[in-house]
Parts: C-alpha cells; structure tokens; sequence
C-alpha cells in the first residue's frame, strides 16, 4: 500500500489514532480545545462515537466497556477532568481489563475556559501514565501507544493535549486500524469491586506498579536527549513547548520529555556539563519542580524569566534568547478598541437577557456556555459564573440565607450536564429562585453538538430523547413555564418578575435555537 | 530556514479559520511540511480572531513569532493594525477594506475605530495591497466567500500553483458552493492593482 499523509488537526489525529487502536468505544463531553475528537469519530469510525451527559458518566461508560473486554477512549477538556476525577482516582486502585486511554486538552491562557489548570497534577495524584504529544504525528502514535500501555500495566492512560496541539493541523501518516477486542465479559471481585475490603490490595498493587511505569517510560524512547558535542545550554521541554523549544536546537541541547512518570535520572544526565539550564513547559512549572532538586541554574517561572500566567507562546523563550530581541512596535496616537466574543446578531440569549433586565433581579448566578456572554456591557446580566452546573445551587445557596429575587441563568446542555442535582438540592432545601433554562437546543460554544433533549446522537442518528419540563417536574419544582424570547417579551418580563416574587423553586424555560443553527439548516 | 509565514487576522465569523485551513491544505498538497494553529470556541464569537499558517522543508513552531510573518492578511481593518506586530520588517499586509466596528466603541469607553488603519500601517513603512472583498462577494453573489476572494490575492504572492489551490478550496468548502469559491477566489487573483 502506498503511504497514505493526510493534514490532521490533533484532534483528528487523536481520533484516527483511536481507530488505528481497535477501539470499540469513544465517548466524552464537548468541551474546548477536546470537542473535535469524538466529532471526527462521529464521522469517520463505524464503531460507536457518542456524547456522554457529562465526563464522568463517559469515563464510568468508558470504564463499563472494558469490563466487556473491549478498547474504550473517553475525551474531555481539563476541567471536565475535575468532574470525572471521582471515577478516575478509584478505577487507578482497580486497574483496568482492557485498554483505557482518557483524552485531556488542556487551555493554557485559557482561551475557552473558566481556568488553566495542568492535567498534570491529575495524573500524579491518579498514580497513573500520561503520554504528551508535541504535534499531530505524535498525538497519533501516542494514542496507539497509550492503549498498549493500558493494556500492559492494567492501568488509566492519559493523554495531555493543549489549545495548540488540538487545534493545530500537520501532516499525519495514515495506518491501518487494528481489530477490535472481542467480546468477553470479566468478572474479578478484587479488582472489580471498590469495598474497604479490597482497596489496601488494589492501592498496593497500584503502588507495585510505579517502579514498572518508570521503567517502560524510560525504554519508550518518549524522553529524549538531543545534544551535541559541547554544548553548553540546554532546554528541558514537553508537548508542544518542544515545537518552539526546536527553534533554538542548532545552539541549545534538549530534553523532551514525552511520557509521565519519568525517570529523575535522566534529568541528571542531561544537565551534566551545561551552563545554562531553561525549563519551556505548558501549564504550571511540573516539571520545574523536579528539576529543581538537581540543579540551581535552572531559569523558568520559579526563578521569574517565564510569567506563571497564561499561554507560553513563542516569545516566553524568544525574549530570552534572541540576542538584541526586538519587535516591532505599533506607532498609535490612541489605543486600540478591544474586541471581546459577543453574543451573535440575532441570538436568542440576547433576547432573554433583555426581558431579565427589565423584570430587575436582585443578583443573577450565571453558568458556562455562550450565554455567560451575556456578562459583557452593554447587557451586564450576570453576577457570577464559576463552573458546570453551579449557577442553581450558588442560587440557591443564597437564596437560603434570605436573599430574594435570585436567579440562575442555565444551558440545556449544562443543565443536563449538572444543574439537574443542583436543582433536586434547591428544590429539597426549599430555597426561593427562578432557575431560567436557555435552550438553545445544541451545545452553541463548542460548535452545536447534539443534547439528550434533542434526541440526536453525535452521529446524527435518532437517539432517546429526555423531555426538560417533566424533568424539571419530576425534581419537583413548584412552576414551570416555557415561552420564546422573541416573542410578547412584555408577557416575558411579567412572567420573570412573577416568579421572583413568589416563594419556591420556579422554572422558566427560554426555547428558541441557536440563530447560527438556525441559519446553517436554512442554507 | 526556508519557512514561510503567514498570520490572518479578522473578526470570529469571517471564515479565517477556513481561509487558513485551505493555505494549509494547499501548501501540504504541494508536498511542503506545514503546520496551522487556529482558536475555537469562545474565541470564535464575533472576538479577534488570530490563524497561524507556516509552511516550508522544516516547520517546528505551529505559532509565528513576533516580527516574523511574511505575509498579514488582515480581513479587517482594526485587526489587521492590532496584529501588525507579527509583520516583518519588509513584510506584506493583504488588506481587505473591512471595517467591523466592536462593541467596545460607544460613548462609555470613548474610544475610537481607527477608519485610517491603511495609512497608519503605510505609514510604519509596510507594503499595503488593498482589496475590498465584499465587492467582489456581491458581484458573485455570495456574501460568505470574502475570505475566498482574500486568499485569491493572497494566492498571488506565494510560490503554490493555482491548480493547487483550486484543489485545496474544492475540498475544503461545502460541495454544493464549489463553484462560487472557485470564483471568488479567481477574481481575487485577478484583482487589478495600481
């Protein structure tokens, strides 16, 4: 067969690898920079691509599948991590069937994101493998690696991408997949099943295996030393920080460091002889913090040459290394208006905020997704916004303390994900608020993916389909209405200023798509 | 090293990320390593919006560092004068006289859109090659293809042949709007500068 490149994104790579794998389930939760991954198996794997409600119930899904004996990957944005680290921390005791590769993309300088935490860490704590790709090409063969890996050790694999991995395109060389794992159903009680009885076992055996897991990383040829004879600088990197570590490898040795854990040694070997030593990595200074036991002269965020905030780039090393650095500068006899993401011409959120306003709430929790833009001027609707789901239960936390007239601003997609629970607590506790559900009907941020309410699969196929006014019945809530934003917004305004007056849980439902959906169906 | 460098900037929704992936696939069709690095997401709603491309026998960086790009292409005004820092010293700006005023221009903030963006950027002693692509989008009659009509020109100042391109658009846009890309693309490299 002649080789096959195509120009892959890393996501795409990650998906294709995923294929190349045998793997017999994909699954996860749209979330910035990871969406694209479960989007392209949609399209191009035969095998089962799907959404899952939220990260956790895909990693537990995810995890379900290899008790049938079968290859499973499970993606997700870092801070989904945090809502599926419950699963992840115990199924690291238990060990794995068969292999598990769980996708992290990171967000440094949090482009899309309500934070930039490192996954690192995460992985640390988990006592288990991550592998860290600096491009396409390796997000690939790294995903292909990580379900060996998986299946060697019985353990969770993680693989850390970034914003500039997972978003950026290069070329990719295309394999044939593997077969998929047959069907065989395991039942193993001491690896299976999480009772005290059982876990100082599992946590020994997960101990047991760090030893292992060093040494595989240290034969993987993942962490590597590229350095001539006599040179006297160095740069120690991982992921794509390699990528802009590169340009300066005529005159500076490198260490990349692909696969965690990794041996401290080579750590050792690589500074012996060097006079200057940098650390370029994306997120927190991880790595740093290794090498800091070993050597003094090691420059980075700790000794203050890199900022500890937001995405490295190119010029976090360039400024440092580039003799009589300079750039060009902009003349302006004014300074440039910014230009934040704005709500689209036409979106239905707008239209709702507007008749909010107007019914003049005492303090508005907001939540994650393309309506938190409705923060920004001119509107300024919102209050807060911290996480998935927590617009309902700071509502109603608030709410208990005696505040009235306090409402929270919710998505279809983020109510399903996690305000259900938020609302069925609010609901028990008796709290007094207006919970306004905006349903667009699709995830609008991260590129209109299909929700449970919608009753379309990430195929596209006819899935079940989960109707939010019995739901929100079913929790109990004391009304519920359900109107468009466009229309009668004066009826709109009086329904919201009713229902904040009034004690209990109440629940108004925003319903008209996305205008962008809206206008693609059209076209 | 031989890479080329290409930065666009433009405003989420003007289709720069498609414009960047079609440079893309067109310098990876013509057999060159390349690497592109575009923002999704919150990013993409109606904010400045920033696509990498650069292309050659060795990419390492998918980012352009600062003072380096060969080539701007700026489908608007304002941001194609926030990003100028990117531009080389001879660099090039691909101009598209666009102006998207943002919200952040109104009698609270007191600031100004710069209508003179093209003579501040002349002014700093910067080729500018001007093109007003929604011209070209009307007279074609689809008013998505700017971008195509922008790449057009763009297509002029880069060692890819046009077949390449042309297959690079084919691929990359819907099927049923082929032909009107093809188009637009093909005005915009036929564009009649002074």
């Amino acid at each position: 067969m002649e080789m096959q490149r195509q120009l892959l994104s890393g996501n795409e790579a990650i998906g294709r690898g995923a294929i190349e794998a045998g793997i017999s389930l994909a699954v996860g939760y749209p979330g910035t920079p990871s969406t694209e991954i479960i989007e392209y198996l949609a399209r191009h794997f035969s095998g089962q691509a799907m959404w899952a409600a939220n990260e956790k119930v895909a990693l537990e899904m995810a995890i379900g599948a290899t008790y049938a004996g079968k290859r499973a990957l499970c993606t997700m944005k870092h801070v989904g991590l945090n809502v599926a680290l419950d699963p992840l921390m115990t199924a690291a005791y238990l060990g794995v069937k068969a292999g598990l590769v769980v996708i992290v993309a990171d967000d440094p300088g949090a482009y899309s994101s309500q934070n930039e935490q490192d996954t690192r860490y995460l992985v640390n704590f988990a006592k288990i493998p991550c592998l860290e790709p600096s491009d396409s090409q390796e997000a690939k063969d790294m995903v292909i690696k990580a379900f060996d890996l998986s299946e060697r050790f019985g353990l969770p694999v993680i693989v850390r991408s970034v914003t500039r991995v997972s978003h950026s395109y290069s070329p990719v060389i295309i394999n044939e997949p593997k077969h998929e794992n047959p069907t065989r159903i395991i039942k193993d009680p001491p690896t299976m099943i999480a009772v005290p009885s059982h876990v100082i076992a599992c946590h020994k055996r997960l101990n047991e295996k760090q030893p292992k897991l060093i040494e595989w990383s240290n034969e993987s040829g993942l962490n590597q030393i590229f350095k001539k004879r006599g040179q006297k600088k160095g740069i120690i990197t991982c992921g794509v920080a390699y990528a802009y570590a590169a340009e300066f490898s005529d005159d500076f040795a490198i260490l990349k460091i692909g696969a965690y854990p990794f041996d401290e040694r080579i750590i050792k070997t690589f500074i012996r002889g060097l006079d200057e030593i940098w650390i370029l990595e994306e997120g927190y200074p991880f790595i740093e913090d290794i090498a800091l036991k070993y050597s003094k002269k090691i420059k980075g965020r700790r000794s203050g040459h890199i900022d500890m905030e937001g995405e490295l780039g190119t010029e976090a090393l360039r400024r440092h290394l580039i003799p009589n650095y300079s750039i060009p500068t902009i003349q302006l006899d004014a300074p440039l208006p910014g230009r934040p993401p704005v709500m689209c011409q036409g979106c239905p959120h707008r239209e709702f905020y507007k008749s909010l306003n107007e019914a003049k709430p005492t303090f508005v929790a907001g939540d994650i997704g393309c309506y938190t833009l409705g923060a920004a001027p001119p509107l300024k609707a919102l209050d807060t916004c911290l996480c998935m789901g927590a617009s309902i239960s700071k509502a109603a936390g608030m709410s208990l303390q005696g505040v009235n007239g306090v409402v929270a601003v919710i998505g279809d997609s983020t109510f399903i994900h996690s305000g259900i629970t938020s609302l069925i607590s609010a609901v028990y506790n008796k709290a007094n608020i207006l919970v306004a559900i905006l349903d667009n009907s699709a995830v609008a941020m991260t590129g209109h993916q299909p929700t449970p309410a919608t009753g379309v699969t990430a195929k596209g196929e006819e899935g079940g389909k989960i109707d939010l006014v019995e739901l929100c019945k079913a929790c109990g809530v004391d009304s519920i209405e359900v109107f468009s934003p466009y229309e009668d917004k004066e009826k709109n305004t009086a329904t919201i200023k009713d229902k904040l007056n009034s004690k209990g849980v109440h629940v108004v439902i925003s319903k008209a798509p996305c205008i962008l959906s809206a206008r693609k169906k059209k076209a | 090293m031989d890479t080329v460098s290409v930065l666009f900037a433009g405003v989420g929704g003007q289709g720069i990320v498609l414009a960047s992936k079609i440079l893309a696939l067109s310098a990876f069709l013509n057999g060159m390593m390349v690497k592109e690095s575009e923002l999704h997401g919150m990013a993409q709603r109606g904010g400045s919006v920033v696509s990498h491309v650069r292309f050659g026998s060795k990419v390492f960086s998918p980012l352009i560092p600062l003072g380096t790009a060969d080539i701007l292409v700026s489908l608007e005004k304002l941001e194609g004068l926030r990003y100028l820092n990117f531009l080389k010293k001879d660099g090039k700006v691909i101009f598209n006289e666009n102006t998207t005023v943002p919200s952040t221009v109104n009698p609270d903030t007191g600031l100004i859109y710069p209508d003179d963006a093209g003579d501040k950027i002349k002014a700093m002693n910067y080729e500018i090659i001007p093109i007003n692509a929604k011209e070209i989008a009307k007279e074609v009659g689809n008013m998505k293809v700017e971008n195509i009509a922008v790449l057009g020109l763009l297509s002029r100042y880069l060692q890819i042949p046009e077949d390449v391109w042309k297959e690079a658009i084919s691929k990359a846009v819907p099927q049923k709007t082929v032909e009107v890309n093809l188009l637009a693309f093909k005005k915009g490299r036929d564009l009649n500068i002074n």
